[in-house]
């Protein structure tokens, strides 16, 4: 895959569009903090797949949080701190993108993924049971956990393990180094609707539809 | 630990960069703002406004993303495309 390169300066907010398997890359020099947003295009978490267009929309921003832009659909941000890792890890997710692509033939519902806190690794879950782990680090195929029998609907990922919650309401702890599961850290009876991990590891806040 | 204070499904959840604030995303359309330095978790904030009224099982996004200095926090939101809201936590 041929990857074009731009320079982009950074005193304004630059725009990267990926269109399908194409990709631009900014090489820029950081000056002080710089917050940009990978965004995924569909509905809220949805990667980009065969049956869709997809686009990937990248936002640099120079330490200032002004000049939102509008036309952005809902949804899911995540911030970024370094500049550089996040051009390196958007390269390599967009190289991901074409086994993506190939691997998901009939993708029965929305994917959610969630970065590991060093850009190392992306963890993909979806409607068909397989949970994927794919190495920025590395060309080989992502890593493949089968779990067939449940509809993953969210998935938070630390540098170390990931906890996926599904919809028959576990919530379930995976290590990273042996990408196997660790756990099962709570059973709730209604679906996982979102999970979130603490910065320091030691929480994991859970979103279910169970209201008493 | 069980955070009562939603009377509706809760949609999303968001720790701070620093893991002392948990934003909570509830299907009523309100975020509810925790602080979590005690052992208890204290409800410290109502936002109205930010995020939109969706159903549990919608695809769109609620969830809160926090700036990394923890001074304010933004949502995707349907009518506005993307709105923030500045943590005055300490004012309330």
């Amino acid at each position: 895959m041929e990857l074009g390169l731009r320079q982009v300066d950074v005193s304004e907010v630059a725009m990267g569009t990926v269109e399908s398997q194409e990709v631009g890359v900014s090489r820029i020099a950081p000056l002080g903090p710089l917050w940009h947003m990978p965004v995924l295009d569909g509905c809220g978490t949805r990667l980009p797949h065969a049956t869709r267009q997809s686009n990937i929309k990248v936002l640099a921003r120079c330490n200032t949080y002004e000049g939102f832009r509008n036309e952005i659909p809902e949804q899911k941000l995540s911030w970024r701190k370094d500049y550089v890792d996040v051009l390196l890890v958007r390269v390599r997710f967009s190289t991901n993108l074409q086994s993506i692509l190939t691997s998901f033939t009939d993708p029965p519902g929305p994917t959610f993924f969630s970065y590991t806190p060093n850009g190392r690794k992306l963890v993909t879950v979806g409607g068909n049971g397989a949970i994927r782990v794919f190495d920025h680090l590395s060309a080989d195929e992502p890593a493949i956990i089968d779990v067939s029998t449940e509809d993953h609907l969210a998935v938070a990922a630390r540098n170390e393990f990931f906890v996926v919650g599904s919809e028959d309401g576990s919530v379930t702890k995976y290590s990273l180094a042996t990408n196997a599961m660790e756990d099962v850290l709570v059973r709730c009876s209604l679906p996982i609707r979102d999970i979130a991990i603490s910065p320091d590891g030691q929480w994991c806040a859970v979103a279910s539809e169970y209201v008493d | 630990m069980y955070l009562r204070d939603q009377l509706r499904p809760v949609k999303a959840v968001s720790f701070d960069h620093s893991g002392a604030m948990l934003a909570v995303s509830c299907t009523d359309g309100v975020v509810y703002i925790y602080s979590l330095s005690s052992e208890e978790p204290q409800l410290v904030k109502r936002v109205d406004g930010l995020i939109s009224l969706l159903e549990s099982e919608a695809e769109a996004s609620a969830k809160v993303s926090w700036h990394p200095d923890g001074r304010a926090f933004g949502a995707p939101n349907a009518l506005n495309g993307k709105r923030a809201a500045r943590r005055d936590v300490s004012r309330c």
